[in-house]
């Protein structure tokens, strides 16, 4: 055993606990940054060198000191894992109840510029008109007005339609931002996995690499309900969408939007996302999205185009020719098409002279279960049910998430207070370490300087 | 790499309600951020004055409302065809009021002509009265309403009789179709009268009894005194159309108090479904205040303390 070794068990306890204090810093120094996840030195003793017979000491052999055996990431995949579900499942409701929450407000019911209100003042025209002189100058005032307020009926409901296809548009515009994205945040990812890796090869540890990558994770899980799953091999994760693989270690595949570009009514065909031409079964945002282009916004064309149809199928049968109600197109009447351009002379109060049997039976229509206020009721009341159902949705999944980030930030966050205590730990087994060298030094000074000296 | 990639939560690492800045801040946010919402809608709610801001926040709530609405511009029109009803009827009812005066007023000549004292200049003069009171007749029969004659259904001619070339008054074409008004859903009165019915038709009509009466007062006493049993008919017809017409107003009345209180009950119930009760709004926004205020305090409390805050 070396003279001096006890100099050298001191040194190595000098430098763990300096590389300890760096790393509780460094923690310290993170605690507010987002991903962040804590790490913590591991340390282990270092056994003594092996006894040598002829070293006459055999049996009370020291170890040489202290080591670090890693600097550890203190990760929880379990809590990551069911993050990336939860933020993933979060983000399609959000985008579902978005979607919802703006076709609803283009309603504007109940209130006194919705349809239900436009609807009572057409019928109310049409009572004017029946209780008016056909033949005489008040006749021609109320087939104005009955003119006017039908106009403004299907004004409203081309509103609505043209409403639909803006949303549409914004909904194809923001899944297509939303692809660019994603596709830069999987090379990225795919980046970062390759550095990782060979910074891992060097032997340096990457956790602030492997923090930083895990934030991009999230974003995707976000964007398209992307989960990761670490490789066996590396610290690299692959990233997998719908059970296909968007970033494989290294390597990153884009996805892309296949579709109609422009909403074609009703009947628009359906938005999928691909990855390498064939589909994929996407979530979070992505999923809100396509599902709101291809069924919700569509759907809620249908429902425009239900009212508009029932109307001018109804008006048009109880008024005969001319019809009041055309499509501009001179095709089928659609919530899009559908217009009011009859002439006031050509609005028909009765069945010649003072007859009004027409512009009286007209009103009764709002009294139909089968009428376009029944239309257009049932209408609304199946959307804002859908919506409520969707908020309830987000709110639920939007919780879920945060007890999971929650869980996620406890296990691997920065504590303060515990960083505070290990740093008041490494100090102080600093200090110790720092003694026991001033001790070995004394006794070297003793046995170097004082021996043989007595007397003198 | 031994605690890398494994679950912490799993090896006993994680240890519940460890108190990380980032978790701690991150609570206390999202709870500023919840109280603050429900603070806004509270606001909202009350500045409003709506208790339904979108479909969705009461489905069933604006089910009713819409059909609340609906059913509110329906009985306005209701309320507005019986006005129009009574103007009718009313307008029909002062007409015949006054036809059955000028035959009162007829009868009383004819009587009067029955008389053998009358000279034939006197005669002349009774039956030139009761040729102004047939004129005075056919004005009233022509009574209009809006410029609707109101004895003539849904005639395109401006009356409801004219008199013919040959001086004969005939009912226009169309006079006889009724008008009808609708009082509530299914309920439908008829405010015209039909001409002939009370003014009589051909050789019974009113216009050809005292065109008849003027003609046998001219020919003398006992030729009057026979026209009383025609003058007789006519006015029994005149006044069965009166009571029928009085009969139809008094419906149309009640018709109209029953709507008004139907709008009355319709209308306290829509503002029952979507306006908000103001008091319960208020105590409601007081509540979300202080409780969004007692969030921001706990926030300031929780996130500053740590052990630095005690170490020298």
């Amino acid at each position: 055993m070396s003279t001096f070794q006890g100099l050298s068990i001191a040194l190595s306890s000098l430098q763990t606990q300096r590389r300890a204090m760096d790393v509780a810093g460094q923690n310290v120094a993170n605690a507010a940054t987002p991903g962040y996840t804590r790490q913590r030195v591991d340390t282990a003793a270092i056994a003594g060198p092996r006894a040598s017979l002829s070293d006459g000491v055999r049996g009370w052999t020291t170890g040489s000191g202290v080591t670090v055996t890693q600097v550890a990431r203190l990760t929880d995949r379990l809590a990551a894992g069911r993050l990336e579900v939860a933020t993933g499942d979060a983000a399609l409701a959000s985008a579902r109840a978005g979607v919802l929450s703006t076709v609803e407000g283009g309603f504007a019911e109940p209130g006194d510029s919705g349809l239900t209100a436009r609807l009572g003042a057409m019928w109310g025209a049409w009572s004017g008109l029946s209780e008016a002189d056909p033949l005489g100058p008040t006749g021609d005032a109320a087939r104005v007005t009955v003119a006017g307020r039908s106009e403004e009926v299907a004004a409203s409901l081309r509103q609505g339609a043209a409403r639909t296809t803006s949303t549409w548009s914004d909904v194809r515009g923001e899944l297509g931002t939303l692809t660019t994205e994603v596709n830069s945040l999987a090379t990225s990812v795919a980046d970062l996995n390759r550095l990782i890796v060979t910074t891992e090869g060097t032997g340096a540890p990457a956790h602030e690499l492997a923090d930083q990558r895990d934030e991009l994770v999230r974003r995707l899980s976000t964007l398209v309900g992307a989960t990761s799953s670490p490789r066996s091999d590396s610290g690299a994760v692959d990233v997998v969408v719908g059970g296909q693989k968007l970033v494989d270690g290294g390597t990153a595949a884009g996805i892309a939007i296949s579709g109609p570009a422009a909403m074609d009514g009703a009947s628009t065909a359906a938005t999928t996302v691909t990855l390498g031409g064939s589909a994929l079964a996407v979530g979070g945002t992505a999923a809100g999205l396509t599902e709101a282009l291809t069924t919700t916004l569509p759907g809620t064309m249908a429902g425009y185009d239900r009212v508009a149809a029932a109307l001018a199928t109804q008006v048009n049968g109880r008024h005969g020719d001319p019809a009041v109600f055309t499509a501009t197109d001179g095709g089928a009447v659609t919530a899009t098409t559908i217009t009011a351009s009859i002439a006031p002379a050509d609005i028909k109060a009765g069945n010649g002279d003072r007859d009004v049997s027409i512009a009286a039976g007209m009103a009764s229509l709002s009294e139909s279960t089968a009428g376009p206020d029944a239309a257009w009721r049932t209408f609304v009341v199946t959307t804002a049910g859908a919506v409520s159902a969707a908020d309830v949705r987000a709110t639920a999944t939007a919780t879920a998430r945060d007890s999971a980030q929650g869980v996620l930030t406890s296990s691997t966050g920065v504590d303060i207070d515990s960083e505070m205590v290990d740093l008041l730990t490494f100090q102080r087994a600093y200090e110790g370490a720092a003694r026991v060298m001033t001790a070995v030094d004394e006794m070297l000074d003793t046995l170097i300087n004082r021996t043989g000296v007595v007397g003198r | 790499m031994s605690v890398s990639g494994v679950s912490a939560s799993l090896t006993g690492g994680y240890v519940s309600g460890r108190a990380t800045l980032r978790g701690t801040s991150g609570t206390a946010q999202a709870s500023i951020a919840a109280a603050a919402e429900r603070l806004a809608r509270a606001t909202a709610e009350v500045s409003s004055g709506k208790k339904i801001q979108r479909p969705s926040d009461d489905v069933v709530g604006t089910d009713k409302a819409l059909e609340l609405r609906r059913a509110l511009a329906a009985e306005d029109r209701y309320a507005r065809a019986a006005g129009d009803a009574i103007s009718w009827l009313g307008t029909s009812d002062t007409a015949l009021q006054r036809g059955t005066a000028l035959l009162q007023t007829a009868r009383q000549l004819a009587v009067q002509a029955g008389s053998d004292a009358n000279s034939a200049s006197g005669r002349e003069a009774i039956a030139t009265q009761i040729r102004g009171l047939r004129d005075d007749m056919l004005a009233t029969a022509n009574t209009t309403y809006l410029g609707r004659p109101v004895f003539g259904g849904t005639t395109g001619a401006s009356v409801a009789f004219a008199a013919g070339a040959d001086g004969v008054v005939q009912p226009s074409a169309g006079a006889g179709n009724p008008v009808s008004r609708t009082l509530a859903p299914g309920v439908d009165v008829r405010v015209d009268t039909t001409g002939t019915a009370a003014f009589g038709e051909g050789a019974d009509s009113v216009f050809a009894v005292l065109d008849d009466l003027a003609s046998a007062v001219v020919a003398g006493s006992a030729q009057s005194s026979a026209q009383l049993g025609r003058l007789d008919a006519a006015l029994g017809r005149m006044t069965t159309s009166l009571a029928d017409v009085g009969t139809r107003y008094a419906r149309v009345q009640s018709s109209q108090s029953t709507g008004a209180d139907r709008t009355l009950s319709l209308t306290s119930a829509q503002r029952g479904v979507e306006d908000v009760d103001l008091a319960e709004a208020l105590m409601e926004l007081a509540t979300h205040e202080k409780a969004y205020q007692a969030a921001l305090g706990a926030a300031a409390k929780v996130v500053t303390p740590t052990i630095m805050d005690f170490l020298r």
